[in-house]
């Protein structure tokens, strides 16, 4: 099955400015994918018709079902982590922000306090439960971000850019917590190294079209598609 | 006890009772602030809050302390209501000079009161407390985003004085107000792009404008509920006296 199928998506934003054009995909299930391109390609864009945050034009399902068919559905099974953990971390608390998805889904206290443990022990956070997201470090930040979709038992992780910001050592280790998810993932990026490590498809997105969809490694090594799509250093000449 | 092992409710509760019924006290009965401030000294004392750092907050009443003194400077007096400052030579309403004292006294007393359980507890178990007590959870979120957010808005703040004091000098006044008046709209303009991303990713985890939260705390106990009605019922004996 696949985890994402996405036909003839198109999405124009209020302004008029297009967002996407016609972009059909599909992602199957246990596949870690990478979407890159230049700024404003659209991938933000498409990555939050993924749990039905935005509804253009085409038709979007995850693991099968139509995303705006069952929203609440799509927003448990699709864990969208944002780019900047500012915006993902909006509670007083570190607990009471990975509470925050479970206890809307409607789950009993009982179940929230034993899953919001087991998310945070998952991303190597146990015992900051009454930490303020604000004392935390970039890096602390970013994997509380990870655990408050985590927390929602999500089939497909869809990360925004999210090695921005760490150090290298943070970057590494952040790296390696990615790695070690089982879920579906698809992220974001324009960090090529974290591409060739973690992911064994690429999709290239330019100017909200789709123009390339392969294995990583061929992907990765067409420098003139790379440097067509601002990925690489122009060729010389 | 410390004051830190009572339950913030109780604490919350006795705070409440007291800025209600000393601000509901006619500045004319000034003998009852006396015992007012008497009261308070004592929970100060035992809250081993420290002095200096309740003296600070009380610059929070000064905007509204020198509004009225400004008011009282300004406003001329009637002929029946006049009174001389001594020493000074002006003339004042007295009305005003009441209001003013009113002010003072009653401000300083909010303000000390209002201090305990912040300086006590963390804001987060302020907020618990405050939904156990039945404040709608809406306003308790509210005061949850504004507590996370108020500290990122001020680095924002800060990281632009930085840059406009990396540009260059300051020159005339009327160019400074200017730039104030942009950095101050370009930072309202960045908190509600926040707000926007901040509710999408409200919605990307479920929520559907219903605000649900962790069930706060137990119960009050019988003691406690006990302590806020002795509180209480002391504060009414000392108003209606």
């Amino acid at each position: 099955m696949n985890a994402v199928d996405v036909e003839d998506l198109s999405y124009t934003y209020p302004d008029g400015t297009p967002g996407l054009r016609g972009v059909s995909l599909a992602i199957p299930e246990g596949a870690c994918a990478a979407m890159v391109g230049p700024n404003g390609a659209g991938k933000s864009t498409l990555l939050l018709h993924l749990n039905g945050l935005l509804n253009g034009n085409g038709q979007v399902s995850v693991f099968g079902r139509a995303v705006h068919e069952d929203l609440r559905a799509a927003r448990q099974m699709v864990g969208l982590v944002f780019q900047n953990p500012e915006d993902q971390l909006f509670m007083p608390t570190v607990f009471d922000d990975v509470a925050f998805g479970p206890l809307n889904l409607g789950w009993p206290e009982e179940r929230v306090r034993e899953e919001v443990a087991r998310a945070l022990g998952a991303v190597g956070l146990e015992g900051y439960e009454s930490r303020s997201p604000h004392h935390l470090s970039l890096g602390e930040k970013k994997r509380a971000s990870i655990a408050t979709v985590l927390v929602m038992d999500c089939r497909l992780m869809v990360l925004d850019e999210p090695t921005t910001g760490l150090d290298p050592r943070g970057r590494w280790q952040f790296i390696e917590l990615i790695r070690g998810l089982d879920q579906t993932k698809i992220i974001a990026t324009h960090d090529l190294d974290l591409v060739r490590e973690l992911c064994d498809t690429v999709v290239i997105l330019d100017e909200g079209r789709l123009v390339a969809h392969g294995p990583t490694t061929e992907i990765l090594a067409d420098h003139k598609l790379l440097a067509e799509h601002g990925l690489a250093r122009p060729a010389d000449g | 006890m410390p004051a830190e092992r009572v339950d913030p409710r109780v604490v919350l509760l006795c705070v409440l009772a007291f800025v209600t019924i000393q601000a509901a006290t006619p500045i004319e009965e000034w003998p009852r602030f006396v015992g007012y401030g008497a009261l308070l000294l004592a929970a100060v004392l035992w809250s081993r809050v420290s002095v200096a750092w309740l003296l600070k907050r009380l610059c929070l009443a000064l905007p509204f302390l020198i509004a009225v003194a400004t008011s009282a400077l300004v406003v001329r007096p009637s002929a029946e209501t006049a009174v001389r400052l001594p020493g000074l030579g002006v003339e004042v309403s007295a009305p005003l000079l009441v209001l003013l004292g009113s002010v003072a006294a009653k401000a300083t007393l909010s303000i000390i009161a209002l201090s305990l359980p912040v300086t006590l507890w963390d804001f987060p178990t302020l907020l618990r407390a405050l939904q156990s007590l039945r404040v709608p959870r809406l306003f308790v979120m509210l005061m949850g985003f504004m507590w996370r957010y108020v500290y990122l808005l001020g680095d924002e703040a800060r990281r632009m004085v930085q840059a406009r004091e990396a540009r260059g000098s300051w020159g005339a006044l009327a160019r400074r107000v200017r730039v104030t008046g942009a950095m101050t709209g370009s930072l309202f303009l960045r908190g509600y792009e926040r707000a926007e991303r901040v509710g999408q990713a409200m919605v990307a985890r479920g929520y559907d404008g219903r605000v649900r939260l962790m069930a706060p705390l137990r119960r009050l106990r019988v003691g406690e509920a006990a302590g806020v009605v002795v509180v209480a019922a002391a504060l009414c004996a000392m108003r209606l006296a």
